[in-house]
């Protein structure tokens, strides 16, 4: 079975990763415009050479309450759409089997189920992989519910 | 088989050409049937579509062109002259052809038909003699014809040939264009304007810099980045020729069918607009050619009778203007008809019949881009269905543009389209608004107005909780940008100025406030295309010259979804006031200022003299303020005390005091005010306060200002009760003295 990469990031205390192949580049410091009438989780619009894409902040879409997602954009082409994702610390590309995915807990709802594709166990605790076709989905049609209890996820120590 | 595909994929590119040019050719021909190096461009074209069709092995094409040709053939060789039948079936021919090749192009295989019947006409056109033939003989003619037409095409291919050549010499510098689809060229445009932006942010590095080399090579950079950009605006403007060139078939077809004559001039066809937008006017036009020959021309008969050439002239003009081009459609018809167009309105319930009467040739003309407006009550398959002149106005407005019709009866339609150069660019007024910068589309303000936000008469009013300004002699609703958007609310400034972008929305005229007008600056749009396509309130963003991003509003979604036009719907603004009528008797009126109320007025004639006492010359007598006057002592008063409205007190500290002096019962009065400030001549007729107000009699609306008319009687006779019991009187609670 051949091993995914993906791009690791944390957001909080919690340990994030969405694949590599998906990645376009890592920037600090774009500057970014509210568009007024846009949910918490899009921070704004940002420019990327001449680009234009949501700035999504990951710490409001999945109600982390201790994000700052202030610090860098990971700026990823989904399925041709492209998004920036706003997120406080950028680690490092890892492999991982598919197979050992661990899918998430049932209980989780709304958007928090539909952003989490599953989890990778880590010695350090887990890495939760984001859909991120479902987060672009989110960005651009934002009727989606509210984000709802992530609280209930195991954290990293 | 791919080599195949992208030779065929050339093959129908050319042979589209070579049909769109084909129906220019034919018409031209009609025109001028002795021309014969036109006979000579239509044979050879038909000539390379039958050689290359062959080529395909699309059967149907080829007999069919064969067929045009022998009879062309016939035509160039002067054996036979071109009549209305024949260049009629040439081109039905030549749209059957286009119809092969719209389906080979999606389908790759020709499509199943059977031009049996038109092979045969054109045949039949070729061979005149054998016409007389009966119908038994017409089979072994078309049997025959192959071989004979043959032998036109051969005695004809060496002179095609050297013709050929001729034109390879003359041509020999010339490079051949290059199709390139136009999603590279946007490509590339977006490019170069990022270009521009990257140039942009170096430019400042550079000033500050001392290193030449650096320096000159930032400006090399500059200069080639705008030559850049020059370029690749260039190659989005395509001249309007190509749209045009359809029109002398459709003018044709459709005056045939309406049998009206019409001579179609085109002027200024190399007027060049960006190329998108010249897709979007290609159907506003078609329905205003139609119009045109449909309603406007007359027939022949009654062109005559009116002492008209019989041929009616349509000029089709296109020019540059001040950055805009301008697209005239002009008739030598019979015009709008305006007391039709009355009258079907009046039938379609748009307006009252007594609406209609006063109506002006301006607005009856505005009707007919209402929707459903039709003024023929037959449907032909041209016009009559009632759609047409507001999708035409939509089209246009939706491209930035404006539509304008004027129409003198007997004389003709005038029709003129203001359409910018481009899509891509927009002119823009860069406002600011709870602290961000917003864009509004500069073609869709009408006006700017400044007011101050917390002067007493700044002009707004409260109309049934829609705030309103008024602007000059009416009402205009008033949305604020920063409540739209839900932006915070500026800090309280007193002298805050705001501005109103006066916008039409739909015919209501509306205001949006802001807090800041910056600057105008034309802007390259970027869709915000799927993402945030939920925000109808931004029509696009831009990327401004320092990289940042800027939303560009979108009038209407602001407008649709403040409500405004509900809520003006169940209060409608009623704007009668602003008519004065001219009948009205007149009076002066003196205006003044008393502390507390800014305009105020007394009737002239009331008033025996205006002057100006020195503060020190005001006496006390009693509880009365007296002034020694033409040898008698006046009462003063102080109309401030009196009047709704009025600051109170007794406190004026100017050194010279104006007085207005009047008689009242053989009694003279002096009435203190603040400043006297106008003489104007208003109507005589007093607006009533809804609610009596102390004081004043009523009001007048003046220019945009309302004015207050002072009750002198009430006043006085409150003057009076206080001077009598020695009190200011409980009743009229007006003033209480510490």
């Amino acid at each position: 079975m051949m091993e995914h990469p993906f791009l690791t990031f944390s957001v909080g205390s919690y340990l994030l990763g969405v694949p590599a192949d998906e990645l376009i580049e890592v920037n600090r410091n774009l500057k970014c415009t509210k568009v007024p009438g846009s949910p918490k989780m899009i921070r704004g619009i940002l420019n990327l050479r001449g680009l234009l894409m949501p700035a999504i902040d990951i710490g409001a879409y999945l109600d982390i309450p201790d994000a700052k997602s202030e610090s860098f954009c990971i700026i990823l082409n989904v399925q041709g759409n492209h998004i920036a994702l706003m997120v406080d610390s950028i680690g490092d590309i890892n492999t991982f089997n598919p197979d050992e995915l661990v899918l998430p807990p049932s209980h989780l709802l709304g958007q928090s189920h539909e952003a989490i594709l599953g989890a990778y166990r880590l010695n350090e605790g887990l890495l939760i992989i984001l859909d991120t076709s479902a987060i672009s989905r989110n960005a651009q049609n934002h009727n989606g519910t509210e984000p709802i209890g992530f609280q209930s996820l195991p954290v990293l120590s | 088989m791919e080599n195949h595909d992208d030779i065929l994929a050339e093959f129908i590119l050319e042979a589209r050409e070579i049909i769109d040019q084909l129906d220019v050719d034919f018409v031209r021909f009609e025109e001028n049937p002795n021309d014969p190096s036109l006979v000579g461009n239509i044979f050879r074209g038909l000539h390379t579509l039958k050689g290359s069709s062959g080529f395909f092995s699309l059967k149907r094409f080829e007999t069919l062109s064969h067929a045009g040709e022998s009879l062309l053939g016939k035509i160039r060789a002067g054996q036979i002259t071109l009549d209305l039948a024949k260049s009629s079936n040439l081109l039905k021919m030549n749209d059957v052809l286009r119809q092969i090749i719209e389906h080979v192009e999606s389908h790759h295989v020709e499509p199943a038909g059977n031009d049996q019947e038109l092979i045969n006409s054109l045949m039949g056109m070729a061979n005149p003699d054998s016409q007389d033939a009966n119908s038994s003989g017409q089979r072994e003619n078309i049997v025959e014809a192959p071989a004979h037409s043959i032998d036109v095409a051969e005695s004809i291919e060496p002179q095609d040939l050297s013709e050929l050549e001729v034109n390879n010499t003359l041509g020999q510098g010339v490079v051949v264009p290059i199709k390139v689809t136009p999603d590279i060229l946007d490509k590339l445009m977006n490019i170069a304007s990022e270009m521009v932006l990257a140039r942009n942010r170096l430019l400042p590095f550079s000033q500050q810099s001392t290193d030449k080399l650096f320096t000159s090579a930032v400006r090399s950079i500059d200069m080639l980045t705008l030559e850049l950009q020059e370029r690749m605006m260039k190659m989005r403007m395509q001249p309007i020729f190509h749209i045009w060139a359809k029109f002398p078939r459709l003018v044709r077809d459709v005056s045939l069918e309406c049998h009206k004559k019409v001579r179609l001039l085109q002027e200024g066809s190399e007027t060049e607009l960006d190329r998108v937008l010249l897709d979007s006017i290609r159907d506003p036009l078609i329905h205003l050619i139609r119009n045109s020959i449909d309603h406007s021309i007359e027939s022949p008969a009654m062109r005559l009778e009116k002492g008209k050439s019989e041929v009616a002239d349509l000029i089709l003009r296109a020019a540059h203007q001040n950055g805009m081009v301008i697209i005239e459609v002009i008739d030598d018809g019979a015009g709008v008809d305006y007391a039709r167009v009355r009258q079907r309105a009046i039938a379609n319930g748009l307006i009252s019949s007594e609406n209609a009467n006063t109506l002006s040739q301006k607005e009856l003309i505005n009707l007919i881009f209402l929707p459903g407006f039709s003024t023929t009550d037959k449907v032909t398959n041209l016009s009559g269905r009632g759609v047409g002149m507001d999708v035409v106005k939509n089209n246009i407005e939706n491209i930035g543009g404006s539509i304008d019709i004027t129409s003198i009866p007997n004389q003709g339609t005038h029709v003129k389209l203001k359409i910018p150069l481009t899509l891509a660019i927009l002119p823009t007024l860069f406002v600011q608004s709870g602290g961000e910068i917003f864009l509004i589309p500069q073609n869709r303000i009408l006006e700017l107005v400044r007011f101050t936000a917390n002067a007493p008469n700044n002009g707004v009013e409260d109309f049934y909780g829609t705030p309103t300004y008024r602007l000059r002699d009416r009402l205009i609703p008033l949305l604020f940008l920063n409540e739209q958007l839900n932006l915070p609310q500026p800090p309280p400034n007193p002298k805050q100025k705001l501005f109103v972008a006066v916008l039409n929305f739909n015919g209501t005229i509306f205001g949006l406030v802001v807090e800041a007008v910056l600057n105008i600056q034309d802007v390259v749009i970027k869709p915000l295309g799927e993402l945030l396509r939920d925000l109808s309130k931004f029509a696009g963003a831009t990327i401004m010259g320092n990289g940042d991003v800027a939303l560009i509003l979108d009038v209407d979604g602001i407008a649709r979804q403040s409500g405004l036009v509900e809520r003006l719907d169940r209060n409608p603004i009623r704007q009668e006031e602003k008519y004065i009528p001219v009948v009205e008797e007149m009076v002066s009126i003196l205006l003044f200022e008393i502390p507390g109320l800014y305009k105020i007025a007394l009737p002239l004639d009331s008033i025996d003299h205006i002057v100006k006492f020195d503060a020190a010359q005001i006496q006390k007598n009693g509880n009365r303020e007296v002034v020694y006057f033409n040898d008698q002592l006046m009462n003063l008063v102080r109309l401030n005390n009196y009047v709704s409205g009025g600051v109170k007190g007794n406190d004026q500290n100017a050194l010279r005091v104006p007085v207005l002096i009047c008689r009242y019962r053989n009694g003279l009065y002096g009435l203190m005010v603040k400043q006297v400030t106008d003489i104007i001549e208003v109507p005589a007729k007093l607006h009533e306060l809804a609610t009596p107000q102390k004081g004043l009699s009523g009001s007048i609306i003046y220019k945009d200002q309302v004015i207050n008319v002072l009750d002198l009687e009430e006043v006085l006779i409150m003057h009076n009760i206080q001077e009598e019991s020695g009190e200011y009187p409980q009743v009229i609670d007006v003033y209480s003295p510490h």
